[in-house]
């Protein structure tokens, strides 16, 4: 069985369609025990849902549900919620069945049902609640309002008093009429006596106080519920991301997220699933992981999003990611989340990414807004990419602007510093003005300046100027980046410089 | 001897000679062809020496394994007794550079030091250019065989024996590139500063200033290195070596990361020198600033 069990577990992990086959063939062996039954259960939900076989596993999984022995039930239940959650996307559909099957479940099952529900429906029965509230308070202020003025029941006199209390009121409706008494004559005097008016102080019209209203989040059950989900969500992701399985590692902090979703629990849990992506970018070497892991965050957290979440992708994605690629996506950020105050560092990276595809007066008229006034860090920042951007264009002018408004405007003593130096070497030494197309090169800025380097190196030791080439070697070994064809190229470069020979013999 | 003797005895020992010094890496360092006259008989001398350089010829042809020293030994042995017996006579040089080839083969290098030492002072008697070849021929295959220690004893005899002159200003700049290649940039330093001291004008003049930059930028002196290559610029644009020296202070500046600086020196060798095999280099160096800075201040962005 334990073998069964592991040839499956390859067959998933090498993402053979026959692993569901093999998992439901060890899940329903009959020497199997409870453990290898779970496992083969957490592989069958695994291997469908990398089928795109969710809804299908999950009606089978209720089938199953009612015919399986009570010590089945609770591996059952978790695959079937795994599989509805892979299914819908959420777990809303499935929390009334959950609540009917765990009428008679254990008590810690049933607890556990009561935290998840309160996670997600707390707040529209907070809604409700309050909306209630309002009501009777507003229905209250208004029989208060017909209330007729005067002596109430308790505050009027006894009729009689010594007779004793007054019997049981009889509440059989009585017309009563009650005339207005009779309005007295007033003769008002010739001159009116004067009245010297109380000195009140005059009301003085204070500026609003501010209000501090406690956060949203966390409140204090709320808040407990997420840390303890998110704490079983960990290890779940962290289990099954060492099994291989990241998508379903993925999808636990998914859950986490679409439960949570403003909680610190759910930028954690955001921050680790990024972890999972660059860990498949250093296994894959390659591929878009940028794009994998915005298009991943906006179909976990719907069309709200969270500007935190995707500001996480583009620090952490954006120095390998493509250029075109990470200018199209920052682009995007922009627009969907306009007022973030992750805004101007995506900005500059947007900046970055247009200009290494090319786009360099789009890339300016990026950054212009952000330079009036510079004033923080980022637009200190800004300004300074700015101005080099004006300088790689040739326009020397515009860059000298930027970089006296910079030394003008800034606080940081560095930054005005270099832009003072920058100016001062503008004036000593004029920037010759040549075209774009003959600075853009094409493929990476780096490997080209270092291979072209080597090349002429090459060239002059094939005309025996061994010296030069000696001078070239040396350049190239400071500039060039450190790689395995950078290693390959030092060796030799040693060797020559030891045996005056570029071959091994 | 007198001068027609010696050269009747030089011609009739000539191809010897040559084949021993093309043996000894010194091709350059040999005398003008035989004279088209007929050739007188060879002194006892020249014949003795003669029967030595084909001995040794022979003997370089089959090797300097361990089953041959004892042939060595015979041949160094018999040409020591030569040089002692015709020390009066021009032609010894041949029998000093015998035995300075058979110490070598023999592993004895500082008999071997002494010997060629004997073998310039032979040939200074006879020609100060012969010499002076001899001397460039074998520090060039010292060199060529990284026998860089040895190579710059030889050329500081070099120095001893030709204080002035091109041939200093040559053993100087040689001795600046030996210390380049052994990293003593400090010494290499020196001996390129002496060369542009002495000789500002020489023709290894712009050589030693690529070699001064190379050995401040190893040693992180860029200062140093950016006003050195700045004062030696010529201001001729088809001046020799001068793309050369313009790319060589474009990158002084960008590794001392004077960024702007480096970015008007591509520039400006594009501009100057299009042709130049350094401009495509020049035209990525731009690309590359352009790459290494945007990426430098957005990445502080990141921390």
């Amino acid at each position: 069985m334990a073998a069964d069990l592991g040839a499956a577990e390859a067959a998933l992990a090498r993402r053979d369609p026959a692993a569901e086959a093999a998992f439901r063939k060890a899940f329903e062996a009959a020497d199997a025990t409870a453990e290898q039954r779970a496992r083969a259960l957490d592989g069958l939900v695994a291997a469908a849902i990398e089928g795109g076989r969710a809804g299908a596993l999950a009606a089978d999984l209720e089938q199953r549900r009612a015919a399986a022995p009570r010590d089945q039930q609770a591996a059952l239940l978790a695959a079937w919620v795994r599989s509805c959650k892979a299914r819908d996307g959420h777990l809303h559909a499935i929390l009334p069945t959950l609540e009917k099957d765990t009428q008679a479940a254990a008590p810690s099952a049933r607890r556990l049902l009561q935290e998840v529900q309160a996670g997600t429906a707390q707040m529209e029965r907070s809604v409700k609640r309050l909306g209630a509230e309002l009501a009777l308070a507003a229905e209250q202020q208004a029989r208060e309002a017909a209330r007729p003025k005067g002596l109430s029941r308790l505050t009027r006199p006894a009729a009689v008093p010594g007779v004793g209390p007054p019997g049981r009121p009889d509440y059989a409706a009585q017309v009563q009429t009650s005339a207005p008494p009779p309005r007295q004559r007033l003769r008002a005097p010739a001159e009116m006596p004067r009245v010297p008016m109380p000195q009140v102080p005059r009301a003085r019209h204070d500026a609003p106080q501010a209000v501090t209203k406690p956060p949203p989040w966390p409140r204090p059950t709320a808040a407990r519920l997420a840390a303890a989900f998110f704490t079983q969500a960990y290890q779940k992701a962290t289990e099954l991301a060492g099994e291989g399985l990241v998508e379903s590692a993925k999808a636990e902090y998914a859950t986490l997220m679409q439960l949570f979703p403003d909680t610190p629990q759910a930028q954690q849990a955001a921050r680790y699933a990024l972890g999972l992506f660059q860990r498949e970018r250093v296994l894959a070497q390659g591929g878009d992981p940028l794009g994998a892991y915005l298009q991943w965050i906006r179909a976990v957290l719907g069309p709200k999003g969270s500007d935190y979440a995707e500001h996480l992708g583009f620090r952490s994605l954006a120095a390998d990611a493509d250029p075109a690629v990470l200018a199209r996506e920052a682009e995007e950020f922009v627009k969907r989340y306009p007022d973030s105050k992750y805004g101007p560092s995506v900005r500059l990276q947007l900046a970055v990414a247009l200009d290494r595809t090319g786009a360099t007066p789009r890339a300016i008229e990026v950054l212009k807004p952000l330079v009036s006034p510079i004033d923080d860090e980022s637009r200190v920042r800004a300004a300074r990419i700015l101005a080099w951007l004006y300088l790689f264009q040739g326009e020397a002018a515009a860059a000298r602007g930027v970089l006296e408004a910079l030394a003008a405007q800034t606080a940081d003593p560095d930054a005005a510093a270099e832009a003072r130096r920058t100016l001062a070497a503008i004036a000593a030494n004029p920037l010759p003005k040549l075209t774009v197309a003959e600075v853009v090169g094409a493929g990476d800025p780096d490997e080209v300046f270092s291979t072209r380097i080597l090349d002429l190196a090459d060239q002059c030791l094939q005309r025996n100027d061994g010296e030069r080439a000696a001078d070239l070697y040396e350049l190239y070994l400071r500039v060039a980046r450190e790689s395995q064809g950078f290693r390959a190229v030092r060796d030799r470069i040693q060797r020559i410089k030891r045996t005056g020979r570029a071959d091994e013999e | 001897m007198s001068t027609r003797a010696r050269s009747e005895a030089r011609g009739s020992r000539m191809p010897g000679v040559a084949f021993g010094l093309l043996l000894a890496g010194v091709l350059g360092a040999a005398e003008a062809p035989p004279p088209e006259q007929k050739a007188p008989e060879p002194t006892p001398a020249a014949r003795a020496m003669a029967a030595l350089e084909e001995r040794l010829a022979a003997l370089r042809k089959e090797g300097a394994g361990f089953a041959l020293r004892g042939r060595y030994e015979a041949l160094l042995t018999d040409a020591s007794a030569a040089a002692e017996a015709h020390a009066a006579d021009p032609a010894v040089a041949a029998a000093h550079l015998v035995v300075a080839r058979c110490c070598e083969a023999l592993g004895k290098h500082p008999e071997k030091e002494a010997a060629f030492e004997r073998y310039i002072d032979a040939l200074l008697a006879r020609s100060r250019d012969e010499a002076a070849a001899a001397l460039r021929a074998e520090s060039d295959a010292l060199v060529a065989r990284r026998e860089l220690f040895a190579a710059t004893k030889l050329l500081r005899l070099m120095l001893a024996r030709f204080p002035d002159g091109p041939q200093a200003a040559w053993a100087l700049y040689r001795l600046g590139t030996c210390h380049l290649l052994m990293d003593r940039f400090e010494d290499a330093a020196a001996a390129f500063g002496e060369v542009l001291t002495r000789w500002p004008e020489g023709p290894a003049a712009t050589q030693a200033r690529l070699r001064l930059a190379r050995a401040y930028l190893a040693q992180s002196r860029y200062p140093e290195a950016i006003a050195m290559l700045e004062a030696s610029l010529p201001r001729e644009a088809d001046a020799p070596l001068r793309d050369a020296l313009l790319f060589d202070l474009a990158m002084a500046r960008y590794l001392s990361r004077d960024y702007y600086g480096a970015l008007v020196g591509f520039q400006r060798l594009v501009r100057e020198a299009p042709s130049s095999p350094y401009a495509p280099i020049a035209r990525a160096g731009v690309a590359k600033l352009r790459s290494d800075i945007l990426h430098r201040l957005n990445a502080s962005e990141n921390k």
